[in-house]
């Protein structure tokens, strides 16, 4: 189990770590917008006044025997489910475990996937990107937010919690840089974006996936990694044990022979 | 002249497609192919599915069959971020030409199909099979 963890946690460690760069680009050329979400309204980043229904995307795991991966990102949606009122509250769950736990504390789940392919494959990212983007934009949700493990190292993830929709562009970032005035866009500054939030919402997805399953894989190997070293312990111990018992018996079987023995002669 | 070259950086969600010295590169935005040489104006354009063109800073040609997204260049640094890149190693020559096959069974018995994504399925086959044939 241990050395299955570790070769999975390789390559879904790799996995991550490759998706990073190419989600914080994505992410700067989203912030180079600034001031377009307010001058092109797209219904993906529109800002509602009032939030009625707040969604969360949250990503736990299909299998157990990880150590505490989905109790601390359990405890993290209560958190969140407790802020903001039950009944305001919409989940989206990826995993069997998520789905589980909600179902059975009473939690209104949306939408939920099961048995998600670790590879992580277009199809099944896209059915989750759609599904969102359409209740957003239907209204069923006014703000989603994604809450996944960020992969640190093996022994450690971060639970994070994250706005997804409406998509929003770093604030603050007035003295820091944003493509010049002198950019040139292909096509126009508005056609982009409508390319660009779809794509920049998938990303968000893809990325939150990866990171969840190298830290799951991680959680898993350190799991089976204790669970190997207290198998060992305990083998050693029962040995000892064991040969203690057997000594034990020997010996008191040799005292019984020799003591018929000596009877016997005389 | 050492500013023949510029850098070139190819990121997919999966991994790291290319990254280095290239001289020129030709690729298929939304709006038609363009060419960048070194020098360029700063840019951002979006990509339509289509062949990508490399001439690297030894003189060598790469070609890559890539998704839609994006181009960006600035200060002689480019990136072009892309859902899929694949090489002309990469391509999947019998899948290619399975999913052409598909697509021009589609187009020809037209009723009830979604001709414009049959047309796209078509297209993507075709660029695989050209780059692969290169």
């Amino acid at each position: 189990m241990k050395m299955i963890a570790a070769a999975r946690l390789r390559k879904a460690e790799e996995r991550a770590m490759m998706a990073r760069p190419y989600a914080d680009r994505l992410q700067s050329f989203l912030d180079g917008f600034t001031i377009s979400p307010e001058n092109v309204p797209h219904p993906l980043a529109e800002t509602r006044g009032t939030i009625r229904k707040r969604g969360l995307l949250l990503i736990t795991s299909d299998r157990g025997l990880c150590g505490s991966y989905n109790g601390n990102i359990l405890r993290e949606a209560d958190n969140w489910l407790n802020a903001n009122g039950r009944d305001n509250c919409l989940f989206y769950i990826i995993g069997k475990k998520g789905v589980n736990y909600y179902k059975r504390r009473g939690g209104n789940i949306k939408y939920s996937m099961l048995d998600i392919d670790q590879t992580i494959n277009h199809k099944q990212i896209k059915e989750i990107t759609d599904t969102l983007a359409a209740d957003f934009i239907a209204g069923e949700v006014d703000e989603v937010n994604v809450l996944y493990s960020k992969y640190v190292s093996p022994a450690v993830c971060k639970q994070t919690n994250i706005p997804l929709l409406p998509i929003q562009s770093a604030e603050s970032e007035t003295e820091h840089k944003g493509p010049a005035a002198d950019f040139i866009y292909q096509p126009s500054s508005e056609a982009l974006l409508e390319i660009l939030f779809p794509k920049y919402l998938y990303t968000r997805i893809i990325t939150s996936l990866a990171e969840s399953f190298a830290s799951e894989q991680g959680q898993r190997m350190v799991a089976m990694t204790n669970a190997t070293d207290n198998a060992e312990e305990m083998v050693r111990l029962l040995t000892l044990k064991y040969n203690n018992a057997r000594q034990t018996a020997i010996t008191k079987e040799l005292l019984e022979i020799v003591g018929g023995a000596e009877a016997l002669e005389k | 002249m050492a500013d023949q070259n510029y850098t070139l950086d190819i990121m997919t969600p999966m991994k790291s497609a290319f990254k280095g010295d290239v001289r020129t590169l030709i690729a298929r935005g939304t709006d038609g192919y363009f060419g960048v040489l070194a020098n360029h104006a700063p840019m951002l354009a979006a990509l339509d599915f289509g062949p990508l063109h490399l001439r690297t800073a030894d003189g060598a040609d790469k070609w890559f069959a890539v998704s839609s997204g994006f181009f960006e260049v600035r200060g002689n640094k480019a990136a072009i971020l892309v859902e899929t890149c694949e090489s002309k190693d990469e391509i999947d020559v019998e899948r290619a030409r399975k999913a052409k096959e598909r697509a021009e069974e589609r187009l020809k018995n037209r009723d009830n199909v979604d001709i414009r994504r049959a047309e796209a399925a078509l297209l993507r086959a075709l660029i695989r099979l050209n780059i692969a044939s290169r």
